[in-house]
């Protein structure tokens, strides 16, 4: 097991490097620069562009650019913003746990939607109820995270006005502005997701409906609902988590437009403001921290699948 | 001696009413705080180093200047109480005593000399400097006294002072940050930057102008999308909007959602949308009967019909009807027999295939596609390149790879701003390849002059070479700008140049 | 004491009445009488065994007698008396405390899946105990407990075991294991549901001996369900043949042997397959076996049956006892050759 990790470990390291070398080449091929970009279509002076590329270096050889970097990053120096002219860290520490927060929220309405759903239709499974609970995740599956959200923010932010669309008093408030800010978010993005989870678990769960071990739980006095709960639940968790290890990778890239149609100040914004300014220093350390949180969480997903199924034993 | 009295005529364009009529009869109310949508972050808050439009409407309120034009776009003296043209190369201004920078000291020459200088030394001060870089040297005459001395005559350094902030001397000697922690002599004061969020400005009390600003708090958050600044406004969580679509626009004329009202908008008196030539390319540079088909050929209502769906005016000059620099002669019709008999004369009776590059902004695609639908009924195929923005510039700008293509500009107050900005030779926005020597030579006379009659002449000499030879563009349309507000939003004004003043906006609840 | 000194243990004390039981399956296709009036009786410390082909409903019987009938079935009808007490008529909650897994507990065919692969041993045996003290015992005050049942079974090293998962466990040891966890609470009845079946032949006849052990020791009353009539009639004192959800005959094991009147329990006993053969050999009686979503009128064996006369696909023979303690449901019963 521990050997398992550190193998796991150690090739996280040629994974960053070989991504952090793409994402380099790739921004760098695109056209435009972040002084171009800056200027803009109307502001752009030839020579003052010229100037400040100097000052930046961007005049330089991609590959010299890149060695710079390189070291830089050894030193855990993320740099400077070029557009911001500001330190990149702070920008991170501040944005990656809201983030975090936006996507682990979004897997618990997931969960908590598709959990019991799943576990409703599967007892009443073949039922109206049954169908009806199939026919939302359908709708839900098929609906763009982006069309949910503007939904969501015509119903509960403009019709009934009861959470906020700004995030302003989210982003410097107090724990219920916080937790007010992140209801329709993790709604939006959480629903999507919890209707292929309902779909996933429900099936399980059907096909273990039957399953000896359950039958034999109920045969020993366990109640329908323990026998679902503690016998049914808990093996078609384990087929299940790795669509919730997926999806949790969809949602962190998904949280990209959540954040975008929420004005929510996480990564995601940071990383399309980046893009769009060809701010090389932003988008390189948002696009690694992107990776490697999808590394960890595969990591992670890997190492509760032993936890749950004690079949499965890694050497 | 001129007075100040002589630029104002000078520099003035036709007054137009742009406040918003009164709604209420309620006498203008201190307090309260009230939000702004921007639709993107500002990356930093520097006014002097701004390098777009979105880094001044978040920093303005902030900032204080020599000078600014009113809402008539009639320049007025601001921190500067009065200035003489002692000649063609020599201005003194003279500052109010009473200015205060937010650090509680009070404003001198120095600070004004300081901050002049930091945008003419400062690379990223381009933008902001390209309107003052005839100022040579800038003099210190006493505490409230100073002189800018100039390379060359230049009645444009005036209204470009407009856009240069005043910041005091301490800062920017000590190398203060003044991109994240910005300082300045403006109404409001800089209280807290949530990046990715927002950030709020409060009232400075010590401004010098009695009685201002009225509000407490003002506060500035980014919705880079426009369906959530459209419901934020709606729901109430956002004051203004800075920039409507023309669909809400139009839609929102007659009948506005509840609790939302229009301002009077259309107030980029000084903006342009064009079709332009690369001058360095065939056809384009000798061919000059081609270039006047496609003129002629183009239907500008028309196509502003389409662009702007009615919200917008067609065109012939980047200087609009209401300026004072507007010259009648300018206009034509459009005429497409002249313009398919053009197109015999030219050599090219079966039409031909013309690339034509597009950056991918809201009013250009579709701008681009009523050229191109235009164009086709003179056998002209306008083969459309549209491309992300940062891209089209670096295509546009930088390989100069293009023949044909759809741009548009921002609002200006001086004409210097839209006609030589494009036409002299040497000019950063002459990106056709055009050059004659007698367009040079009367922009910089009118650069040169003070003289109000004599700068419109040369103006309008200027752009009536311009549509005459269809060289270097074809200007179709201006771009509006319509805001939106909340019912309880009071003393805003629409402002012509597109640079948001908040002193008198009060909350009438 | 032998086998045939217990035929008429079934006469006495019943622990297990089965009474015209009717369970039906209402699935979107149609409804399916899994169980059609079944009726039969199990008496302290006797052994039943009930034999049919695959799909007669040996076991919807046996999981109607514990109201354990699996989505969409229902029990439709009849009555399943555990100790002289209707089950029918008792709360789920009160079967859960006090009947399942209490008074009468059940073992599958297959001992692969009757575990939760995902608990250890100790776990899923803690939890019957567990489930009818409601309360969560601690693992150490019932580990001497856990071990000493498992000890009954036969089961080596049986501390370690506890804390193993099923995977790691052969075959006839999780048997052992599952029918230790039914045993655990000291039911009156076990359900013996093709035990054996699954497991390997070197050790389906010791698992068989325990099972048929538990007669004399603890002292209980046992029902063994199989398709192999071989292995029913050597080890039960009675038994129970089971054709379309009906009871076709039932008989003192050495009867349904020497002296088989249905002509169904004649070609079971003619096409019984070697011990190592798998179910499909039992299609070696002619015919397909009978689809209970579209029964045949009258009796249900008449398709395939050789002794078919007039009336038998009219309506359905009665269970008549031509003889004492020998009921035959068929119009032309074989005679006694
Ligand atoms: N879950 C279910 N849904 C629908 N029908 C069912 C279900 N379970 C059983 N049945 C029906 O009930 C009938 C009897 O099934 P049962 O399992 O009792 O047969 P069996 O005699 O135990 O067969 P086997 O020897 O194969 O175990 C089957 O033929 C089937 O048609
Ligand atoms: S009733 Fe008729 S068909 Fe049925 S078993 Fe007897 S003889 Fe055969
Ligand atoms: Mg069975």
């Amino acid at each position: 097991m521990i050997k398992y990790i550190i193998v796991r470990l150690a090739l996280v390291v040629p994974t960053v490097f070989l991504l952090s070398v793409i994402v380099f080449a790739t921004i760098h091929l695109v056209p435009g620069d972040p002084i171009t970009v800056m200027f803009g279509i109307e502001g752009y002076y030839p020579e003052e562009v010229e100037r400040i590329k100097k000052f930046y270096n961007l005049d330089k050889p991609i590959y010299w650019q890149y060695f710079v970097w390189l070291k830089q990053m050894a030193t855990l120096d993320f740099g400077n913003s070029i557009v911001r002219g500001e330190p990149i860290l702070p920008l991170i520490t501040t944005r990656f746990p809201r983030t975090i927060m936006l996507t682990l929220g979004s897997m618990l309405v997931a969960i908590a939607f598709s959990v019991p759903l799943a576990m409703m239709a599967a007892k009443r499974h073949n039922t109206v109820i049954d169908v009806f609970i199939s026919g939302i995740s359908l709708t839900f599956i098929s609906m763009p995270t982006f069309l949910l959200a503007v939904l969501m923010i015509m119903v509960f932010g403009v019709y009934l006005d009861i959470l906020p669309t700004t995030t302003h008093r989210f982003a410097s408030g107090s724990t219920w502005d916080v937790i007010k800010g992140l209801i329709m978010p993790c709604l939006s993005a959480g629903l999507v997701t919890s209707a292929g989870i309902t779909r996933m678990l429900r099936t399980e769960l059907v096909d273990n409906l039957h399953k000896d071990y359950v039958l034999f739980a109920r045969t020993k006095g366990a109640s329908d609902n323990r026998a679902l709960v503690f016998h049914n639940l808990r093996n078609a968790v384990i087929a299940t988590a790795t669509l919730v290890g997926l999806e949790l990778g969809y949602l962190m890239s998904g949280v990209i437009i959540i954040e975008i149609v929420f004005s929510y100040p996480g990564m995601g914004q940071l990383l399309l403001d980046g893009v769009t300014r060809r701010d090389y220093p932003i988008i390189q350390i948002t696009v690694l921290i992107f990776a490697l949180t999808f590394v960890v969480i595969n990591f992670i997903t890997d190492l509760l699948y032993s936890v749950l199924d004690p079949r499965i034993r890694y050497e | 001696m001129k007075r100040a009295s002589t630029i104002f005529a000078s520099l003035a364009i036709g007054a137009l009413v742009a406040a918003i009529p009164a709604t209420a009869q309620d006498a203008p109310k201190r307090g309260g705080s009230i939000v702004v949508s921007l639709n993107a972050e500002p990356t930093h808050l520097d006014n002097q180093l701004q390098t777009e439009k979105n880094i001044d409407w978040a920093s303005k309120p902030m900032n204080a200047f020599l000078v600014r034009f009113n809402k008539d776009a009639v320049l007025e003296g601001s921190i500067a109480e009065s200035w003489e043209v002692i000649n063609p190369q020599e201005i003194r201004m003279t500052i109010r005593e009473n200015v205060k920078f937010h650090n509680g000291r009070v404003m001198t020459a120095a600070d004004a000399k300081a901050s002049i200088d930091r945008v003419l030394n400062d690379p990223q001060a381009a933008s902001v400097k390209n309107n003052v870089k005839s100022i040579a040297l800038v003099e210190v005459n006493d505490d409230r006294t100073f002189t800018m001395h100039l390379s060359v005559p230049d009645s444009t350094v005036l209204g470009g002072l407009t856009a240069v902030a005043m910041v005091p001397i301490e800062v920017v000697e000590g190398q203060g940050d003044l991109k994240t922690n910005p300082v300045g002599a403006g109404p409001f004061m800089f209280k807290e930057w949530e990046r990715g969020s927002h950030h709020t400005l409060v009232r400075f009390d010590e401004y010098f102008e009695e009685g201002m600003p009225l509000l407490d708090e003002l506060t500035f958050v980014y919705q880079p999308e426009y369906g959530a600044e459209i419901a934020s406004l709606r729901s109430g969580d956002v004051d203004i909007i800075l920039w409507l679509n023309a669909r809400d626009v139009v839609a929102w004329r007659d009948d506005s959602p509840r609790g939302i009202k229009l301002d009077d908008g259309g107030r980029s008196v000084m903006a342009l949308h064009y079709f332009a030539f690369n001058l360095e390319r065939e056809p384009w540079k000798s061919n000059e009967k081609l270039r006047l088909a496609i003129k002629y050929a183009i239907d500008r209502d028309e196509a502003a019909a389409i662009a702007l769906q009615g919200t917008g005016p067609a065109k012939v000059s980047g200087i609009a009807k209401e300026s004072p620099y507007y010259d009648p002669n300018w206009e034509y019709e459009h005429d497409l027999e002249k313009a398919k008999q053009l197109m015999i004369e030219a050599g090219y009776p079966d039409g031909l295939t013309v690339d034509h590059l597009v950056p991918k902004t809201p009013l250009e695609v579709p701008l681009a596609q009523a050229f191109q639908q235009q164009l086709a009924r003179i056998g002209i195929k306008l083969e459309l390149r549209v491309l992300e923005v940062p891209t089209f510039i670096d295509v546009w700008v930088r390989q100069r790879d293009f023949s044909t293509t759809t741009v548009g500009r921002e609002s200006w107050n001086d004409p210097a701003n839209i006609v030589e900005f494009f036409m002299h030779s040497e000019a950063p926005g002459n990106r056709w390849g055009f050059s004659n020597p007698d367009v040079d030579a009367w922009l910089e006379e009118a650069r040169a002059t003070f003289d109000f009659e004599r700068r419109k002449e040369l103006y309008s000499m200027v752009e009536q070479y311009r549509i005459d030879h269809a060289a270097p563009f074809i200007v179709a349309t201006n771009g509006t700008r319509y805001a939106g507000l909340r019912d309880r939003i009071e003393g805003w004004i629409s402002q012509r140049d597109i640079r948001y003043d908040f002193r008198n906006v009060w909350v009438n609840d | 004491m032998g086998k045939s000194e217990r035929i008429d243990a079934g006469t006495g004390e019943q622990v297990l009445e089965v009474i015209d039981l009717e369970t039906r399956f209402f699935t979107l296709t149609g409804v399916i009488n899994a169980v059609r009036g079944v009726t039969f009786s199990l008496g302290k410390n006797e052994i039943l065994g009930i034999v049919g082909e695959s799909g007669s409903g040996k076991s919807i019987t046996c999981l109607s007698a514990m109201r354990l009938v699996p989505t969409p079935g229902r029990i439709t009808g009849g009555k399943v008396l555990i100790d002289g007490q209707d089950i029918m008529l008792e709360s789920e909650e009160d079967l859960c405390l006090n009947v399942r897994g209490k008074k009468i507990s059940m073992v599958f065919q297959d001992p692969l899946t009757a575990l939760n692969p995902t608990y250890t041993i100790g776990w899923q045996m803690k939890e019957a105990l567990d489930l009818h003290s409601g309360r969560a015992t601690k693992m150490d005050d019932v580990r001497s407990d856990l071990i000493d049942a498992l000890k009954q079974m036969n089961m080596p090293d049986s501390e370690d075991l506890l804390t193993k998962f099923p995977h790691q466990l052969s075959g006839g040891m999780r048997q052992r294991v599952v029918i230790a966890i039914a045993l655990l609470l000291k039911p009156a009845i076990l359900i013996a549901d093709e035990p054996t079946t699954a497991l390997d032949v070197t050790v389906q006849a010791a698992v068989l001996d325990l099972i048929v052990r538990l007669r004399d020791d603890p002292g209980m009353s046992v029902i063994i369900v199989s398709h192999d009539l071989n292995l029913i009639v050597e080890r039960c004192d009675r038994t129970v043949v089971m054709y379309g959800g009906l009871i076709l005959e039932s008989a003192s094991s050495e009867k349904i042997v020497t002296r088989p009147r249905s002509p169904y329990t004649r070609a079971l006993i003619h096409c019984i397959p070697p011990l190592t053969e798998d179910t499909a050999a039992f299609n070696a009686i002619p015919g397909d076996a009978v689809d209970l979503a579209q029964p045949p009128t009258g009796c249900p064996f008449h398709p395939r049956c050789a002794n078919r006369g007039s009336g038998c696909d009219d309506s359905v023979p009665d269970l008549a006892e031509i003889e004492p303690g020998h009921l035959v449901r068929c119009f032309y019963p074989e005679s006694v050759a």
